[in-house]
C-alpha cells in the first residue's frame, strides 16, 4: 500500500504527500511547509529553480521558527548587523540550508523584488548574505527566507570569518606570486640550459642568472613565509616540524644560487627552489579549499539549541537572544519549540521529546517540578521554566565540551605518512652533508654544487604532494556521494575495522512511526468512520505516534467537541458519545515490536491500531553486505527488550544487548577493542557520542543530533545507510592510493639520490624528473576524486 | 642577443603589473567565492529566453485583440 513518493522539494519519500500547486500542474511534497517552499517558489515566478539544482535538494522547511524570526522584528537586536552608508543600510544575515548555487540564484531574484531592496548577494563559501537597500523591512526579509525554506540567523563568529578570509586571501597572493616568480625563473633557467650547450659568454650567463636572483627572492621570502615562518615558530618550541627541513632546503638552495651568481659556480638552483615552494603551496591551498567546502557543510549542520528565548520581564513575555539568559530567569516554552537552557518547571505540563540526549524519540512527559534539559523538544503543552544555569553550563553544552577536547586532541595526532615523510627529509639532510663532505677534498664549490643536486633531485615536492592531495581527493569524492567526512584520518582508519556497531531507533529504524495493522475488535462498526475519528482525534497532536495515525485519514472531515489531550491520551465528544484513545487492553497486546493503541467508544474498545517504528529500507541489505564483507555486526540500544530483539531478529544480528546506558555502549565498544577487534560506531543521538569517541571509527547518520556528528568525525548527509559499505570500500581504495603514491615518491627518491651523491645528475635532469615525480602523483590522486565504487 | 637586454627587464615589468593587477583584485574580494560564479552565466542565458519568450506572448496577445 505504501507510494513510493518523492517530495518535489526536499526529496523525502512519503507515503502520503501533500499536494502543491504550481503553472505545470500539481506535484507531491512530504508536508505543509514544503508545500508551501513550493508554492512560494512558483509564486515569485522563480521555477526555474528545480530546473538548475541538479541533485542538490532543498532542506526541509523548519517548524517551531516563529519565535526565531520575531527576532528580526526587534530593531535593538537587528541593529547591530546593519550597516548605514548614507541612505543606504546593508544587513548581513547567516543562512543555513543553503546547498548550491541554485539557491543563490533563488535567494538573491526572490529577495530583489521585495519593495526597498537594492541589491542582494550572497557568499557560497561564507554562507553571508548582504542585503542592501533604502527602506526594508529585516523582519520581512527573515520571512521571506523562511517560506523558501533556508534559516535565517544573526551571524555569530564574526571575527573568526573575517580571519578565514584574510588567511585565504594570504595564500591566494603567495601561491599567485610563486607561480609567476616560478615560471619566470623557469623561463630563464631553460636560458642557461640552452646556453650551456652552446657555450655563449660569461657575460649573458652571469644576466641571466640576476634575473633569476630578481624574480626568485620574492617567492622564497614571500610565498616561502609560512615555512619559514613555521620552522621558526618550532626550532624555538624546541621541535623539528616538516618546515624545519623545508625552510632548511629552500634556504641553503636560495643562498648557494645567490652565492654562485656572484661568484662564478656551474650551476644555479632558483627554478627549483620556486617551483619546490609553489607545489608546496598548491597542496596546502587544495587542502584549505577542502577544509572550507567541509566547513561549510558543518556550519549548516549546527543547529543545537535554539537562538531566541521567551523571558518574563517588565510584565510582559518578551523575545531575548538565549546568551543572555541567567539562572533564576523565567522562561517560556511552547509546543515545537526547543528548551534553550537545563531548568525545572514552574507552570504547566508538557510532553517532552528527549531523543538528543537518549536516543528514543517517544516523548516522555515532564510535570511542574521536574528538571527539563537544553536541547530538548517540548511536543505537546505549554510550560514555564527557571532557568537553572546559563546555556553554557546545560548538560548538552558540558558534553559538547567533552567531544570538543576528544576532537582536539584526535587533530593533534599525526598520520603516518606525515611522519614518513619529516623522517625522509631528515635523512636527506644527513645525506646532504654526507656528499659535502665527501666532495669537499674536491674544493668547497664542487661539494656545495653537489650538495644542493641533492636537495634539489630528493626535493619532497611530490613526497609534500602525495598525503594532501590522496586525502582531500577521496574527501571530495565522499562529499560527492552525501558523505561528510570532518576527520580524514578516520576515513583511513575505517578499513581495517572487523566489527560494526548499530544503534536502533534513528540509525537502523526511521524514528518515525507508521501504522502496522489495525484490527475492528467489534463486528458491528463501520472502519471507514472509525479511522476518520481515530485521525481527527490526533489532528492536533504533534506526538511522533500521533503523526502516524493522522495519516490514517486525513481527507474526511469530523468535527469533535470537548477535546481533551491528557498524559494517558486524547479523548472528544462524537454523535453523542465519548471517543478516547489510549493503550489497548493487555489481551490485545501480543508482539513485542509493536506499540499497541486501541481506540475506545464509551469505554468499550472497538478498534484496535498496532504501531511500530519500520526499519530504513535499505537496512536489511547493508546489513547483509556487511556480513558478507566478513564483519561481526552488534546491535546496541538504549530501547526495551521486546523491539530490540525484533529488529536484530530482523535484520538476522546475533549479538544484540537492551537498555544501553551511553556509558554501557561506550564500555562494550572497549570491551571488544580489548579482544583486538576495530570497531565502527554508527548511531544518531548524544547517547552514542561517548561509544563513538571510543570506537576506531564513528560514523552519524542523517538527521543526527549535531554532537553526535562532531564525536564521529564522519557523517552521512542522506538517510540511506549504503553509504556504510560504500565508505569502507573507498577507505581501502584511498589508502592504496596514498601507499602507491608514497611509494612512487620514495622509490624515485631512492632511485636518484646515489646519482646525485656522486654529482652524476645534471640540473635540467633533476627539475624535469622532479616535475614529472609531482605530476604523476597528482595525477594518481585525480583519479580517486572521480571514483564511484 | 642585445635585445634581451631590454626585453628581460620588460617581461619583469610584466608580471609585476600581473602581480598588482592579481592583489587588486584579491582585495576587493573578486577570489572570495569560488563556486558561485561559474553558475552564474547560466542564470542569466535562463533569464534571456523568459524575457523573449514574454516578449511573444505579448505580441500574440495583441494579435487577438486585433481580430476583436
Amino acid at each position: 500500500m505504501k507510494q513510493d513518493v518523492h517530495c518535489w522539494h526536499c526529496g523525502t519519500p512519503t507515503a502520503r504527500p501533500v499536494l502543491a500547486r504550481t503553472p505545470d500542474g500539481e506535484v507531491p511534497a512530504c508536508c505543509a511547509g514544503c508545500a508551501a517552499a513550493v508554492e512560494t517558489i512558483h509564486g515569485l515566478g522563480l521555477g526555474d529553480y528545480y530546473s538548475f539544482r541538479g541533485e542538490q535538494l532543498a532542506s526541509i522547511p523548519a517548524a517551531g521558527e516563529e519565535l526565531t524570526l520575531a527576532l528580526f522584528e526587534l530593531p535593538e537586536l537587528v541593529a547591530p548587523f546593519i550597516e548605514v552608508h548614507g541612505e543606504q543600510r546593508t544587513l548581513t544575515l547567516s543562512l543555513d540550508g543553503v546547498h548550491c548555487a541554485a539557491c543563490v540564484w533563488l535567494i538573491e531574484r526572490a529577495l530583489k523584488e521585495m519593495p526597498g531592496v537594492v541589491s542582494v548577494s550572497l557568499n557560497l563559501t561564507t554562507l553571508r548574505l548582504k542585503v542592501t537597500g533604502a527602506d526594508f523591512s529585516p523582519g520581512n526579509i527573515a520571512r521571506r527566507l523562511h517560506d523558501l525554506g533556508y534559516r535565517p540567523r544573526l551571524p555569530a563568529r564574526e571575527s573568526q570569518l573575517n580571519d578565514d578570509r584574510r588567511a585565504s586571501r594570504q595564500l591566494l597572493a603567495r601561491l599567485l606570486v610563486a607561480g609567476l616568480g616560478s615560471m619566470q625563473a623557469m623561463m630563464y633557467a631553460v636560458a642557461l640550459y640552452l646556453g650551456a650547450f652552446r657555450d655563449f659568454e660569461p657575460l649573458w650567463r652571469d644576466f641571466f642568472r640576476i634575473a633569476g636572483v630578481l624574480v626568485a627572492t620574492p617567492v622564497v621570502f614571500y610565498s616561502g613565509w609560512p615555512f619559514l615562518h613555521g620552522a621558526w615558530k618550532s626550532l624555538q618550541a624546541r621541535m623539528v616540524s616538516m618546515d624545519v627541513p623545508v625552510s632548511l632546503a629552500i634556504l641553503t638552495g636560495w643562498t648557494g644560487s645567490v652565492v654562485f651568481t656572484f661568484t662564478g659556480g656551474q650551476h644555479v638552483y632558483f627554478e627549483s627552489i620556486a617551483m619546490f615552494v609553489f607545489f608546496l603551496l598548491i597542496s596546502r591551498w587544495i587542502e584549505q579549499r577542502q577544509r572550507a567546502r567541509v566547513g561549510r557543510q558543518l556550519v549548516q549542520l549546527q543547529q543545537g539549541l535554539p537562538l531566541v528565548v521567551r523571558r518574563w520581564q517588565n510584565d510582559i513575555w518578551q523575545p531575548v537572544p538565549a546568551m543572555m539568559v541567567n539562572s533564576g530567569d523565567r522562561l517560556q516554552i511552547r509546543s515545537g519549540e526547543l528548551v534553550p537552557v537545563d531548568g525545572v518547571i514552574t507552570q504547566g505540563n508538557a510532553s517532552i521529546e528527549e531523543a538528543t540526549l537518549t536516543g528514543e524519540s517517544v516523548p516522555v512527559s515532564r510535570r511542574c517540578g521536574e528538571t527539563v534539559h537544553a536541547g530538548t523538544k517540548v511536543c505537546e503543552g505549554l510550560i514555564d521554566i527557571e532557568a537553572s544555569g546559563r546555556a553554557s553550563d546545560s548538560l548538552l553544552a558540558r558534553i559538547g565540551r567533552m567531544v570538543d577536547q576528544a576532537v582536539d586532541r584526535r587533530q593533534g595526532e599525526t598520520l603516518r605518512f606525515e611522519w614518513i615523510a619529516s623522517r625522509f627529509v631528515a635523512v636527506v639532510l644527513v645525506l646532504t652533508g654526507i656528499t659535502l663532505w665527501w666532495h669537499w677534498s674536491s674544493g668547497a664549490t664542487i661539494a656545495f654544487e653537489h650538495a644542493i643536486a641533492v636537495l634539489v633531485v630528493t626535493c619532497p615536492c611530490a613526497l609534500a604532494l602525495a598525503g594532501p592531495l590522496s586525502i582531500s581527493a577521496s574527501v571530495s569524492a565522499a562529499l560527492r556521494h552525501g558523505v561528510l567526512v570532518a576527520d580524514p584520518r578516520k576515513l583511513l582508519k575505517a578499513r581495517q575495522i572487523t566489527d560494526v556497531m548499530l544503534d536502533k531507533t534513528g540509525t537502523l529504524t526511521q524514528a518515525a512511526f507508521a501504522v502496522a495493522e489495525t484490527r475492528l475488535l467489534t463486528a458491528n462498526r463501520n472502519e471507514q468512520t472509525l479511522r476518520a475519528i481515530t485521525a481527527a482525534l490526533e489532528a492536533g497532536s504533534s506526538h511522533p505516534l500521533a503523526k502516524a495515525i493522522q495519516q490514517l485519514d486525513a481527507s474526511t472531515e469530523v468535527t469533535l467537541t470537548e477535546l481533551q489531550h491528557r498524559r494517558d491520551g486524547v479523548s472528544g465528544m462524537f454523535r453523542n458519545s465519548h471517543w478516547r484513545i489510549g493503550r489497548a487492553p493487555a489481551e490485545y497486546g501480543g508482539d513485542a515490536g509493536l506499540t499497541d493503541l486501541a481506540l475506545y467508544c464509551d469505554g468499550q474498545p472497538v478498534y484496535l491500531i498496532r504501531l511500530h517504528d519500520p526499519l530504513r529500507e535499505d537496512a536489511a541489505a547493508v546489513c547483509q553486505q556487511l556480513s558478507a564483507a566478513g564483519l561481526q555486526l552488534h546491535l546496541a540500544s538504549g530501547d526495551q527488550p521486546g523491539p530490540v530483539a525484533a529488529v536484530a531478529a530482523a535484520l538476522s544480528i546475533n549479538s544484540w544487548r537492551a537498555g544501553q546506558q551511553p556509558a554501557d555502549k561506550a564500555q562494550w565498544v572497549a570491551d571488544l577493542q580489548q579482544q583486538d577487534r576495530r570497531v565502527l560506531m554508527t548511531g544518531d543521538g548524544v547517547n552514542d557520542a561517548p561509544a563513538m569517541l571510543r570506537a576506531d571509527v564513528g560514523v552519524a547518520v542523517a538527521d543526527s543530533s549535531a554532537l553526535a556528528r562532531e564525536a564521529a568525525g564522519i557523517y552521512l548527509l542522506r538517510p540511506q545507510l549504503a553509504a556504510l559499505p560504500w565508505l569502507l570500500a573507498l577507505s581501502q581504495r584511498s589508502y592504496r592510493t596514498l601507499q602507491q603514491n608514497m611509494a612512487w615518491a620514495l622509490g624515485y627518491n631512492l632511485i636518484m639520490i646515489p646519482f646525485a651523491m656522486a654529482g652524476l645528475i645534471p640540473p635540467w635532469l633533476a627539475a624535469i624528473g622532479m616535475s614529472a615525480s609531482s605530476l604523476l602523483v597528482t595525477w594518481n590522486a585525480a583519479r580517486l576524486a572521480s571514483w564511484k565504487s | 642577443m642585445e635585445i634581451l637586454i631590454f626585453l628581460v627587464p620588460l617581461a619583469s615589468v610584466v608580471v609585476a603589473i600581473a602581480v598588482w593587477a592579481f592583489i587588486w583584485a584579491l582585495r576587493r574580494g573578486q577570489f572570495d567565492d569560488l563556486d558561485s560564479p561559474a553558475w552564474r552565466i547560466v542564470f542569466d542565458d535562463q533569464e534571456q529566453h523568459r524575457k523573449a519568450d514574454a516578449d511573444t506572448d505579448a505580441d500574440a496577445d495583441a494579435d487577438e485583440d486585433d481580430i476583436q
